[in-house]
């Protein structure tokens, strides 16, 4: 096994894909052990890997994404947040904030809505004063937002991999999503007072209330995404794909900006974008197999267990190990390798697997603006043209309060359960 | 060798049109079994099992579009650190890999598929062979291997 671990590790670095790394990796393990037998099975493992209703949630949330984006949403969305409260000193910086929890509440990934929010927030935030780099700090930061508020695709991964309710970890990551979007709105405060921030004109009371019914057919989708699951009308993969249904109505007749020749573009997009998060699941399915072969989750659980009967000290432990992987590996890729380990533990510890999974995906989404392999980084300083460096050292900040929300959330898991075991009564 | 990139660019933009279909397949049964249910009181059970399959083909016939776009989720930090040459190594071992990889997966698919049992096998709400379902593996893994051999051939030309 110690020899299938480097193996892993080489391919990694070679720049070879996760999802490939895990399947050679697998091939490689089989043909250490000799046990040619369990090579029949690979096949049958791949397929059988992505074969779940749940799953069907993340195509049609993406296209959901694609087709929202299409329709001119996001202008919509900022002008809107824009008029609410962009009068603040540091008021873009809130606007940005604001934008991204309208949008999270909408697409369900935090790298597409960086790419989205940096090509319209940086150069306008630049455009009114703030430094380059703020700018984009601020919007990679705020789309921390976009896995926690549901619908998220992290959760989806978590549910499925775990066994978990996919709408109990949509309702449960609303709290949270709140917190952290309150203690982003609060450092930008504070940091406004430090650097003088500006204000952008208080706009009048009529022109907020015209781009909020500008708006409205558009927020439409997230009350029914958010609403339809909390009542148990739809199981998450339903309302998506009635998400889907409804952006393209408003994106069609309402804001006639989505046109039928677009379609193939962004359904194929769709698919690409898809085969990514799925392909690796299938992969890790094979991996997990052989995890669970080799009783490694077993051994994890007896190991780990050996050093700490204690939960609080085992989540310290988990959420420092993935703040530390984060700094290498994708968070997607995190999460689908290390659940067949973590989740005996969850378990065995009595801790609760939607608390579990909603700390499990901050803390990977937080891996995102970890240099140097933080996706979100990158995104941002491709698409807002900001160096990497000055990008990295505004940043700073920012992670800072994520990891102290990660740990707030982590060791009040009331935050997390209370909006889930209400809904239950 | 041009001959072979014209097969990856064809292969793709068949690719294309495929993804796209199922992409459309898919919504319209997820929609038909939420309308169904809701607006004439009449659940369908085939939408869930057409739907499922069409993801899996959206996956394996996506996963090798990510290949040929280098789309897929990879570690780039230490890569990037490298020399041309390293790079250059680098890139053809691992290219060789995932060649050789899909090569693997198909020789096993099409063992697999070839299995006296597999018609027998039938979905349970649309009664039609798992054959068809299953074939989505051997089909993605083969236009990965040819996209992944042609990027093998052009690794070189890239780098320097």
């Amino acid at each position: 096994m110690a020899i299938a671990l480097l193996i892993f590790i080489v391919l990694m670095l070679m720049r070879i894909p996760i999802a490939l790394v895990l399947g050679l990796t697998s091939v490689a393990y089989i043909l250490l052990s000799a046990q040619y037998g369990l090579f029949l099975n690979i096949p049958q493992r791949l397929f059988s890997g992505v074969q779940s209703f749940s799953l069907l949630a993340i195509p049609l949330f993406m296209l959901a994404g694609e087709l929202m984006n299409a329709s001119g949403i996001t202008e919509r969305l900022i002008d809107f947040s824009r008029k609410a409260v962009g009068h603040f000193r540091g008021g873009l910086a809130y606007v940005n904030v604001m934008a991204n929890m309208f949008l999270a509440s909408i697409i369900g990934s935090a790298t597409a809505q960086t790419a989205m929010m940096s090509r319209v927030m940086i150069p306008q935030m630049e455009k009114e004063g703030y430094r380059r780099e703020f700018a984009a700090a601020t919007t990679a930061s705020a789309a921390l937002l976009g896995p926690i508020i549901p619908p998220s695709m992290l959760f989806i991964i978590y549910g499925v991999g775990s066994g978990t309710s996919i709408s109990q970890m949509f309702i449960a990551g609303i709290i949270p999503g709140i917190i952290l979007a309150l203690s982003l709105a609060g450092l930008i405060a504070l940091l406004g007072f430090w650097h003088h921030y500006p204000r952008t004109e208080r706009a009048p009371l009529k022109a907020v209330g015209i781009s909020f019914l500008k708006v409205l057919p558009a927020l439409t989708v997230p009350a029914v995404i958010i609403g339809g699951t909390m009542s148990g009308a739809f199981t998450a993969t339903e309302s998506a794909g009635v998400a889907c249904v409804l952006a393209i109505l408003f994106g069609m007749l309402v804001y006639r900006k989505l046109k039928l020749r677009d379609f193939p573009r962004i359904l194929a997009n769709a698919a690409i974008a898809t085969a990514t998060v799925t392909m690796l699941m299938s992969m890790a399915s094979v991996f997990g197999w052989i995890l669970a072969f080799e009783q490694i989750p077993q051994k994890a659980v007896e190991a780990i267990g050996a050093l700490t009967s204690d939960p609080w000290v085992f989540l310290l432990l988990v959420n420092l190990f993935l703040l530390f992987t984060g700094i290498f590996i994708d968070e997607l890729a995190v999460m689908v390798i290390l659940l067949p380990i973590f989740m005996p533990l969850v378990h065995a510890y009595g801790i609760h697997p939607v608390h579990f999974g909603v700390v499990l995906c901050l803390n990977a989404t937080i891996g995102l603006l970890t240099p140097p392999v933080g996706a979100g980084l990158f995104i941002a300083s491709a698409v807002g043209e900001v160096k990497l460096e000055k990008l990295i050292r505004a940043i700073v900040p920012f992670v800072i309060v994520a990891i102290m929300v990660l740990f707030l959330l982590t060791y009040v898991p009331q935050l997390t359960l209370w909006l889930p075991q209400m809904m239950n009564n | 060798m041009k001959l072979l990139h014209k097969l990856s660019n064809a292969i793709f933009e068949v690719e294309r049109v495929l993804v796209i279909v199922l992409m459309t397949v898919m919504l319209v049964s997820i929609f038909a079994q939420v309308l169904f249910r809701y607006a004439f009181n009449h659940p369908l059970h085939w939408p869930e099992e057409l739907a499922i399959y069409t993801l899996v083909w959206v996956t394996f016939i996506g996963g090798s579009m990510g290949i040929k776009r280098q789309q897929a989720a990879a570690v780039t930090f230490l890569f990037d650190r490298l020399s041309p040459g390293a790079r250059r190594a680098v890139l053809y071992l691992g290219w060789t890999l995932i060649v050789a990889f899909a090569a693997f997966i198909i020789y096993l698919s099409v063992r697999w598929l070839s299995l006296p049992s597999m018609f027998l096998q039938k979905s349970p709400s649309l009664g039609f062979a798992m054959f068809y379902p299953y074939l989505a593996v051997p089909i993605g893994f083969a236009g990965m291997a040819v996209h992944s051999l042609d990027l093998l051939v052009r690794a070189g030309k890239e780098e320097s």
